[in-house]
């Protein structure tokens, strides 16, 4: 991976001065090193990371950004963007671009808690199935089978409805769809490494049941827990989106990408695109860096594409 | 029998899956039960407390959730799959109308889905490293991340509204034409067999927008897995043999590689199907679709027990024969798996 830098890049001599500039082509710079030592050459990688650098920015601090209150309904109905509405307005006069930069924020919030929430339950689950293995794994795993033959979208809005329509519950239900996916993932990480020398080194040395899984089986799990997990992320954005636009998914007049895409298209006849355009862009744009970063991290972490 | 172990292999898979299948419709109908609103409120609103009771009682909502399953169940055996309070008709009536214009849409998704993964996954592997897998790597990643509901959309605005090169999204023939008399259930197919060549134009001019959109969701797993399996099967030993015996580079990628590839593309295509059908909820809701994805959201949002089991049990059960015809087609595909099943 590493094969596109110049041999001189490798070594461990630091640039004499780093913080002049030089041209790229000429000298290495630290910059040059940074970039080739994280992401092997892979443009696409940083680009991901930036376009993902500017969305969480805007997720965090898009709400101070605004040029208008999102939720302020005005008599100013349907106008095309213009300097005073960047976006334009949506059918309650509010502005269109400060509801798309307060939106991020709910929908970065709900993908990444739910998956994260996610990753803990599995990986316990997973490693306690992997580990222990037997007759609750059996248990386990055809539930989990039953589980995934299920149309999880179709699930995820009747778990919505049962719980009570709300961010809370979004946020649950995206957790427990996505449970069985790391709970087969980590079991079978955990099947392959429970064998292996310095798990009974680990053993030997007299380490407790507990202590071998969590502090040595669960950490050499990670690698593929975090490839899944920014694969799954981009997944969960849009998955939550597509519940919103269904009209299951987080609830007006709360901004969210997939609530304004679906307000849109009641007034498409009516030629405001700019409506379900802008909010779709950004949202396209976020599970695009999602799986920018998921890409990349499987070229860094996984060692059979690193092979390759 | 020419193969009994393979036989005793499917027909141990049936009677899994046939006890999965129980388990599903117990975990289906008690979603359902307790999706919270109540039919008979959302549909009479200004209704007396006791004429409530009543039609309750009627309707058998008034007893508990095991003998509401039973019940279920027992229209589950005679056919009729419950009743749906929504359309006063029985699910299975319901969905004999709607289940054809689902499978059409999905047929032509998943056809063209294929087409047009399969080869750029093909050129991904053959030139693995290379200027075009990167191409073929963005294009793909790009696709992914573009939501099928807003890229409906937006092609509806520019192509309908804006250029009127495609007819108006409201299902699956314009009303100036009748349905062509049934007998796929697909209209493209029923009207050329009536010889309405007009009205298959008409059906498959509708088709064309829902069923891009559709198959563009599952062009980029096909392509992911032809790469990658196509991939590991190139660096065989019986392909560097080939190569060195001097066969042609097209008979060994398309032939002989692309063969040995075959077994896990064809399993994931076993677990896309699953995702065509939940996918269709989204496509069919932006497209006016009268097929099962839209019946199964508007059951769903109104509470209609019977509808939404049954729609949860039909996806699983097609996702659970899917996956044994997957397993099963093991055998036909990769002449070494055939050998296991022979000794």
């Amino acid at each position: 991976m590493n094969m596109h830098g110049d041999p001189t890049t490798m070594t461990l001599t630091r640039p004499a001065a780093p913080a002049v500039t030089t041209p790229a082509a000429a000298t290495p710079t630290r910059w040059h090193r940074v970039y080739h030592g994280l992401f092997g050459g892979d443009l696409l990688g940083l680009l991901g990371l930036v376009l993902l650098a500017v969305l969480l920015g805007i997720a965090l601090f898009g709400p101070m950004l605004v040029t208008h209150d999102p939720l302020l309904t005005t008599p100013k109905v349907l106008l095309p963007p213009s300097s005073e509405h960047w976006l334009g307005t949506d059918h309650f006069g509010r502005d269109v671009f400060s509801r798309t930069m307060t939106s991020l924020r709910t929908d970065f919030m709900v993908a990444g808690l739910g998956v994260s929430g996610a990753i803990l339950l599995g990986a316990f689950i997973g490693l306690i199935c992997g580990y222990y293995g037997g007759w609750f794994d059996d248990l386990v795993m055809r539930f989990v089978d039953i589980i995934q033959s299920f149309p999880l979208l179709l699930i995820a809005m009747v778990l919505i409805l049962v719980i009570g329509p709300g961010v809370e519950s979004i946020i649950l239900v995206t957790m427990l769809i996505n449970i069985p996916t790391y709970a087969r993932l980590i079991r079978g990480e955990a099947m392959r490494k429970k064998t292996l020398e310095y798990i009974d080194a680990a053993r030997c040395s007299g380490a407790t049941e507990s202590s071998i899984i969590f502090r040595h089986l669960m950490p050499n799990t990670l690698g593929p827990i975090v490839i899944q997990g920014s694969l799954n992320l981009a997944a969960a954005v849009s998955n939550v989106a597509a519940l919103s636009f269904l009209g299951v998914g987080i609830r007006p007049p709360v901004p969210d990408l997939g609530v304004m895409v679906a307000e849109g298209t009641n007034y498409l006849a009516q030629g405001a695109w700019w409506m379900s355009v802008c909010p779709g862009l950004v949202l396209a744009a976020t599970i695009f860096s999602l799986n920018l970063m998921g890409d990349w991290l499987e070229g860094r972490l996984d060692p059979r594409r690193q092979e390759m | 029998m020419r193969l009994p172990p393979f036989l005793t292999y499917v027909l141990r898979r049936l009677v899994i899956s046939t006890i999965v299948l129980f388990g599903v419709t117990i975990v289906a109908f008690s979603m359902a039960y307790l999706l919270p609103s109540d039919p008979v409120t959302s549909r009479y609103p200004d209704i007396t407390p006791e004429q409530r009771a009543e039609m309750r009682a009627q309707m058998g909502l008034d007893q508990p959730m095991i003998v509401q399953y039973l019940r279920y169940m027992e229209s589950v055996f005679a056919g009729e799959f419950g009743r749906s309070f929504g359309t006063g008709n029985a699910v299975a009536a319901d969905l004999a109308l709607r289940i054809p214009a689902t499978l059409e849409l999905a047929v032509y998704g998943i056809l063209f889905g294929v087409l047009v993964g399969l080869p750029l996954g093909i050129l991904a592997a053959v030139y693995r490293g290379k200027f075009v897998d990167s191409v073929v790597r963005v294009v793909n990643l790009a696709v992914e991340s573009v939501p099928a509901f807003w890229l409906g959309v937006i092609l509806v605005f520019t192509l309908y509204f804006q250029l009127r090169v495609v007819p108006s999204p409201i299902g699956r023939l314009s009303p100036i034409f009748t349905a062509p008399p049934t007998f796929t259930g697909f209209f493209t197919i029923d009207a050329l067999i009536a010889g309405r060549f007009d009205v298959a134009l008409a059906a498959l001019r509708q088709l064309m927008l829902p069923a891009f959109i559709l198959g563009l969701g599952i062009v980029s797993p096909i392509v992911r897995i032809t790469r990658a399996a196509l991939g590991e099967s190139l660096q065989e030993d019986y392909i560097t043999f080939g190569r060195a015996l001097g066969l042609r580079s097209r008979q060994l990628v398309l032939g002989d590689a692309l063969r040995g590839a075959l077994v896990p593309i064809v399993t994931t295509l076993g677990f896309i199907i699953g995702n065509v059908l939940a996918g269709a909820a989204v496509v069919e809701t932006v497209f006016a679709w009268p097929g099962l994805g839209r019946y199964a959201v508007t059951a769903i949002t109104t509470s209609d027990m019977a509808p939404v089991s049954t729609c949860i049990l039909l996806i699983a059960s097609c996702v659970a024969i899917a996956n044994l015809l997957v397993d099963l087609s093991y055998a036909l595909i990769d002449p070494r798996i055939r050998h296991e099943y022979a000794r």
